[in-house]
């Protein structure tokens, strides 16, 4: 059975007296332990899918059609349910700008509150944040320092700690990286794509950076306009691009041969 | 297309330039001394397109907000068209920042949302008395942003910069900054908060300012791939410092610098020197 | 014209990032009807030939009736025509005092804010000071020196509410001089007087609005504090007056409550509409304020229809 499955999804949003139809007739599945990615520019669609996941839509939303997570229907299911699948089963990774954690709380403290919240004894919560600080490599004194004292890298980090402190079956990462350096990009989805792959996750990354999912493996969807114009595995889309706009993203992709000099500069640059 | 030569005269030099930020007490005592740039050097000549490499927090920004008058510096020297700046007034920093003009990474934030399209652009304009009249000025509005692209120039006019995309945001600063008839731009991350595919059409208007009209720009940025494509010559940046320089191609194929080579494994989406634990 | 690759249309932002055209809800419309109403009733009081002073002795504290709708006073004076004469001057002292304090505020808190450093440090002492200042106990000591009178009455109570605005100005000029559009002006050669009348005050004026309409609730209330006892001079009618006309001449001890509940709830109404009001251009200026829904599902499902 798939962990998640999506089916004809709809998503309209209600702004100012209009109505925007975010999501269209999106289908999708996944499987225990895969991969999906799904790439789109900004107001394509990608990140109001995601939250459809978790059943994270604003009031202003309606939707139409089937998502079921880990056999819950996310959409129409009891809410006890769904409460109950967030976190636990899955769990998300944000925007690294959006910074998630408590100003005022040190790391520690705040991995601790959740994994007492959601039911470990004290003690062992405090050993099993340790752990989660090691999992997603940061040195065992970053439990005693505040989100501030950290660098943008190493908060995202202590973000996806959090994120897998009640060992998820689904981790969602809307733009996990963006905003922050190149380097330390790499270095997150590095963290991501060998957590999902020692922990056994099923994994969906969300973003607009082509460059940044190519090296996942599993399924590519490429989103526009709210659809889902392109979907299969990230190999073959990557190697025979079916739509035009994965084309375009392809040949935008960063290429420091000889091949790519001239692609940008060209249109105006020859008058 | 006009390729800058090397013997073309330096429009901006910047020399061995050191800014400290200093955290000081109520009473003038120093408590704190950080280096935020430190020794940094930079050229750029007429016609040329610059980058300036780096990640956050390496001082890339630090320096340009310098060479602009709009960060004090510790040592060093700041010289434009072969003028040192050093010990200028008001009134000569103010004519250096129409000849040179700053473009933010976030256009959203860096225009007013109070004001019109034309407002905007008219500001500049407004600060430094140009343009002899209102219709004069109308006209150099709807030069300027027929030259960005945004046309016709009068469906912009009236409107206000939420009503806009990013990248037409990002056309209106420009537009901004070329009604100065600047010589130099300064573009901190001029695409960095905008879609990929909005991207290339941004920076061929740097391609085509410097074919069209020769103007030279110091393009700063962590985006590798869009300093590839533009720059003649790169300047990377860490922790303050240059660590190297070059002709683009030189750079990109053959870093000396292990961070430059880093950077550049990041960018390509290839795994970095510690790889994934299996 | 180089194309611009955007396909304009697709990219529709959901969430404007300023609304230019503020909506007021239900409460501001309340409170502005109520202070319009205020307002003509003040005006009739101050130009219609209403005489608050006609004694008439067979009407001592007489109860409400038909004829006269809130009854008599102690000296068989009708409480409705002072009420409606006394409307004026609370109202303008209330509008005159706030006016003084936002503009005093207003003036040291950009001031403060827009100045780094000593000044800054300096201005901030003075509105800490100024917090701290006992209402009564200073207007009383002004009261002694200047003598009473509804000038000094206005200027006391603007200066004993100037603080509050000039705190809530600063911190908004301090956090807008570091907005981007504020050093793209800096970038572009403009001096500090352009980036204040262009980019400051702009961001300021709204907030004038939230905090004007607290400051007069604050300073009719204060005013009222101050004739009731008798800080404001005798001369003059007015609503803090009546009450304490009414708890002079044992008005209470004689069952006649329409001396006293009528003055004591306008000042109520007129206070409440102020907070109304101060309290929807807040939300309105600040949308964040209201977006907190907990629950677990809060979006609504649309019966399966063919997809476009």
């Amino acid at each position: 059975m798939p962990l998640v499955e999506v089916e004809k999804l709809n998503v309209w949003m209600a702004a100012g007296g209009r109505e925007v139809h975010a999501v269209q007739d999106a289908s999708l599945t996944l499987e225990p332990g895969g991969q999906l990615a799904i790439v789109g520019e900004s107001g394509s669609g990608k990140s109001t899918l995601l939250m459809a996941l978790m059943g994270l839509l604003p009031p202003n939303a309606t939707v139409s059609g089937r998502v079921i997570v880990d056999g819950v229907d996310v959409l129409e299911g009891p809410e006890q349910a769904l409460a109950a699948l967030r976190w636990r089963t899955v769990s998300m990774v944000f925007q690294a700008s959006s910074n998630p954690l408590n100003p005022v709380r040190t790391i520690g403290h705040q991995l601790r509150q959740v994994l007492v919240f959601h039911g470990l004894p004290s003690a062992e919560a405090r050993d099993r944040a340790r752990e989660l600080l090691e999992m997603v490599r940061l040195p065992a004194a970053t439990e005693h320092y505040y989100p501030h004292q950290l660098s943008g890298g190493m908060r995202q980090r202590a973000v996806i700690a959090l994120a897998l402190a009640c060992r998820p079956k689904l981790l969602l990462a809307d733009e996990p990286t963006t905003a922050l350096d190149p380097i330390v990009q790499a270095e997150i989805v590095e963290l991501i794509l060998s957590l999902k792959k020692s922990l056994g996750l099923a994994l969906v990354l969300v973003s607009h950076d082509l460059a940044l999912v190519r090296r996942m493996e599993g399924d590519l969807a490429v989103m526009l306009g709210g659809k889902i114009v392109e979907y299969g595995p990230l190999a073959r889309l990557m190697a025979k691009p079916g739509h035009e706009h994965l084309r375009t993203l392809i040949a935008a992709l960063p290429d420091f041969g000889e091949a790519g000099r001239d692609k940008v500069a060209a249109p105006g640059g020859g008058s | 297309m006009m390729r800058a030569q090397a013997s073309a005269p330096p429009l901006l030099e910047l020399r061995h330039l050191r800014v400290n930020f200093v955290e000081q007490s109520l009473f003038g005592r120093t408590l704190n001394e950080v280096s935020a740039v430190d020794d940094v050097s930079i050229e750029v000549r007429q016609g040329e397109i610059v980058a300036l490499i780096g990640a956050s927090g390496s001082g890339k920004t630090t320096t340009v907000r310098a060479a602009l008058g709009l960060q004090p510096v510790t040592a060093g020297e700041i010289v434009f068209s072969g003028r040192p700046m050093t010990g200028m007034g008001p009134r000569e920093w103010k004519d250096l920042r129409r000849r040179m003009q700053l473009i933010f990474q976030d256009p959203t934030e860096a225009l007013n949302p109070r004001m019109t399209v034309e407002e905007i652009v008219m500001e500049g304009l407004l600060i430094h008395r140009l343009g002899e009249n209102p219709s004069r000025r109308r006209e150099m509005i709807e030069e300027a942003l027929g030259f960005v692209g945004l046309t016709p120039p009068g469906h912009f006019l009236r409107r206000h910069p939420h009503t806009l995309s990013g990248g037409q945001r990002q056309r209106v600063a420009i537009a901004a900054a070329l009604v100065l008839s600047p010589e130099l731009l300064i573009a901190d991350e001029p695409v960095s908060m905008l879609d990929p595919s909005i991207r290339a059409g941004i920076l061929d208007l740097f391609a085509r300012l410097r074919a069209e009209r020769g103007m030279s720009t110091l393009m700063v940025t962590h985006d590798l791939p869009s300093a590839y494509h533009l720059a003649d010559r790169v300047y990377v940046m860490n922790r303050g410092r240059i660590v190297e320089e070059g002709p683009t191609k030189q750079v990109f194929r053959s870093p000396s610098h292990d961070y430059t080579k880093a950077l550049i494994r990041a960018a390509s989406g290839q795994t970095l020197a510690d790889g994934p634990v299996p | 014209m180089s194309g611009i690759i955007e396909p304009s249309g697709i990219a529709v932002s959901l969430a404007e990032p300023e609304p230019r055209r503020l909506r007021l809800d239900a409460k501001a419309i309340a409170a502005i009807v109520i202070l319009v109403v205020f307002a003509l009733v003040a005006l009739a009081g101050r130009f219609l030939p209403l005489d608050p002073g006609a004694i008439d002795v067979t009407k001592i504290f007489a109860p409400p009736s038909a004829s006269h709708w809130l009854g008599h006073d102690d000296a068989g004076r009708d409480v409705l025509i002072q009420l409606v004469i006394g409307a004026w001057p609370s109202l303008v002292v209330g509008l005159s005092a706030a006016a003084v304090a936002v503009l005093i505020g207003g003036t040291l808190g950009v001031l403060a804010g827009y100045s780094r450093g000593w000044l800054d440090l300096v201005l901030l002492r003075l509105m800490d000071y100024f917090i701290v200042v006992p209402a009564l106990p200073f207007a009383m000591v002004i009261t002694a020196i200047w003598g009473p009178g509804l000038g000094h009455l206005i200027i006391v109570i603007g200066i004993l509410l100037w603080s509050t605005t000039a705190r809530v100005v600063r911190a908004q000029v301090k956090s807008g001089r570091e907005r981007l559009y504020v050093q793209r002006a800096q970038a572009l050669g403009a001096g500090h007087l352009h980036i204040l009348l262009r980019h400051i005050l702009p961001q300021v004026i709204p907030l004038i609005g939230t905090t004007g309409s607290l400051a007069v609730a604050l300073a009719i209330l204060t005013q009222a504090a101050l004739e009731f006892f008798g800080l404001a001079g005798t001369g003059v009618l007015s609503w803090g007056t009546m009450i304490r006309f009414a708890f002079q001449r044992d008005a209470m001890l004689n069952d006649a409550w329409w001396f006293v509940v009528p003055p004591g709830l306008c000042i109520c109404i007129v206070i409440t509409a102020c907070y109304w009001l101060a309290q929807s251009l807040e939300k309105a200026l600040n949308p964040r304020l209201s977006t907190t829904d907990l629950r677990v599902r809060s979006f609504s499902l649309r019966s399966a229809r063919e997809g476009a």
